[in-house]
């Protein structure tokens, strides 16, 4: 979805507000959202959650808050919770219990990682060296091919192997599992003759993302 | 939430920050501002995020004893020093930096650090003639396992914006004068890597054990957003 937060190559949005000995949380909700985003089953997507908060409302909104939107969204989206319980604050009678993880299950699930990564045996369409296009693709759904990208020549870079698609994931549409690339491209390609001769940007791109150049 | 109230919200945040400045990028970031802007909307985000916690915890979707290690566990045993004990290494052990660069996950995962956020990493060093600079343009994709949560500037406009079309200027901001004849490489992490930068070993570190080294790494300069540097006498990281 070509909305706010696909930002790289946008002008003007201010300078840097650096913080110095930052802390990891500004106040105690942060902690209990970001614990709680990690500790609850529920299906992948919370990404595109947040990209569908309305622009005006994302830029205005601090990170944890858009967790927050996107958090109880994707809960009502799947069912896990219900709008009439969000209002009340209280479980609907009558609906089975969860088994929450437990603090060891949680720890030891956040020790092993999500890898996305598929052990389905996929023949890559590109080889490292090739030259490639990205594509000029404008989906209304969760896409992590980024605008300031499409339709720029680029070279593979590497190839890391086979993972789930999450154009498709997100949406419960497959797991459509394809190679990874980082694409290398320059910046003079993305950016103009105005940009630095050997400069450049590397992307990771799903193989759904290129097409011979 | 009614629409009504949400519209209050709206107005409230946003009369907030147009008191502090005009600036939209600055709203964004002033309620994180302490000294000012928690007035405006004092509690809601807790109320609302006390509730849900609440609602799952009575349907058994959530387990508070698990909200609070995994909070214990970020706030204090994953952060930044575990990724300066990986650059420190690489500096004092050519065979381990060997390693690093050319299967990144498994190296960093023989000191112990590894997971969510990590799953598949990958360093990118810094020379003489290579500077390295990570960023998230599409969200705030970031290595947990050696670095922690991400800061908000991280994941803010500003440098998500910035940090692919004017790294130059960008890097400025943050008081790092890249010269002319240094190649410039951004990583946009969109998708399953995540990077570290391997920060180039100062001068003045020389016979320095790996303990001592670390402190000389910075979380910025495994960003890419600052150089390693002699630590500031007394400093805590």
């Amino acid at each position: 979805m070509n909305t706010i937060h696909d930002m790289g190559g946008m002008q003007n949005m201010g300078s840097l507000q650096y913080e110095k000995n930052e802390l990891v949380f500004h106040a105690e909700w942060e902690r209990r959202m970001f614990a709680m985003a990690l500790a609850t089953n529920h299906p992948p997507g919370m990404r595109y959650h947040i990209e569908s908060i309305p622009p005006a409302d994302y830029l205005r909104m601090s990170y944890y808050e858009k967790w927050l939107t996107a958090f109880v969204n994707l809960l009502l989206r799947y069912g896990i919770i219900a709008s009439a319980e969000l209002e009340s604050g209280k479980a609907a009678p009558g609906m089975p219990k969860g088994k929450p993880l437990t603090a060891a299950e949680g720890l030891a699930q956040l020790a092993k990682g999500y890898s996305r990564r598929r052990d389905q045996i996929v023949s890559p369409r590109f080889q490292i060296g090739q030259r490639v296009k990205a594509r000029n693709m404008n989906p209304l759904t969760h896409t992590r091919l980024p605008r300031y990208a499409r339709g720029r020549l680029g070279t593979i870079e590497q190839d890391h192997g086979v993972f789930r698609f999450e154009d498709t994931a997100f949406h419960q549409l497959g797991e459509n599992p394809q190679h990874l690339y980082t694409v290398r491209f320059a910046a003079r390609e993305l950016w103009g003759q105005e940009a630095r001769g050997r400069d450049s940007v590397y992307v990771d791109m799903w193989e759904a993302y290129l097409e011979p150049a | 939430m009614s629409s009504t109230r949400r519209d209050f919200l709206a107005t409230a945040l946003t009369a907030a920050g147009a008191a502090v400045t005009p600036d939209l990028a600055h709203a964004q970031e002033a309620a994180h501002d302490h000294t000012h802007d928690h007035q405006a909307v004092p509690s809601d985000p807790a109320l609302r995020v006390k509730a849900l916690e609440s609602l799952l915890v009575e349907k058994g979707l959530v387990d508070r004893a698990a909200l609070d290690a995994i909070v214990d566990a970020y706030e204090h045993k994953i952060g930044p020093r575990n990724g300066a004990r990986v650059v420190a290494r690489a500096w004092a052990d050519p065979a381990y930096k060997q390693r690093l660069l050319t299967d990144t996950t498994a190296a960093i995962a023989e000191l112990g650090y590894s997971g969510a956020e990590g799953e598949h990493m990958q360093v990118v060093e810094n020379t003489p003639k290579v500077h390295n600079l990570i960023v998230c343009t599409l969200c705030s994709c970031y290595p947990w396992p050696v670095l922690g949560l991400p800061p908000i500037w991280y994941k803010s406009a500003p440098y998500r914006s910035r940090a692919v079309i004017d790294p130059r200027g960008l890097l400025q901001e943050f008081g790092l004068q890249i010269p002319e004849d240094v190649e410039l490489r951004v990583w946009d992490s969109t998708a399953d890597l995540r990077y570290l930068v391997l920060p180039e070993r100062p001068a003045g570190s020389e016979g320095l054990g790996e303990e001592a080294l670390a402190a000389w790494v910075s979380r910025d300069s495994m960003i890419g957003t600052a150089k390693a540097a002699r630590p500031a006498e007394g400093a805590a990281k």
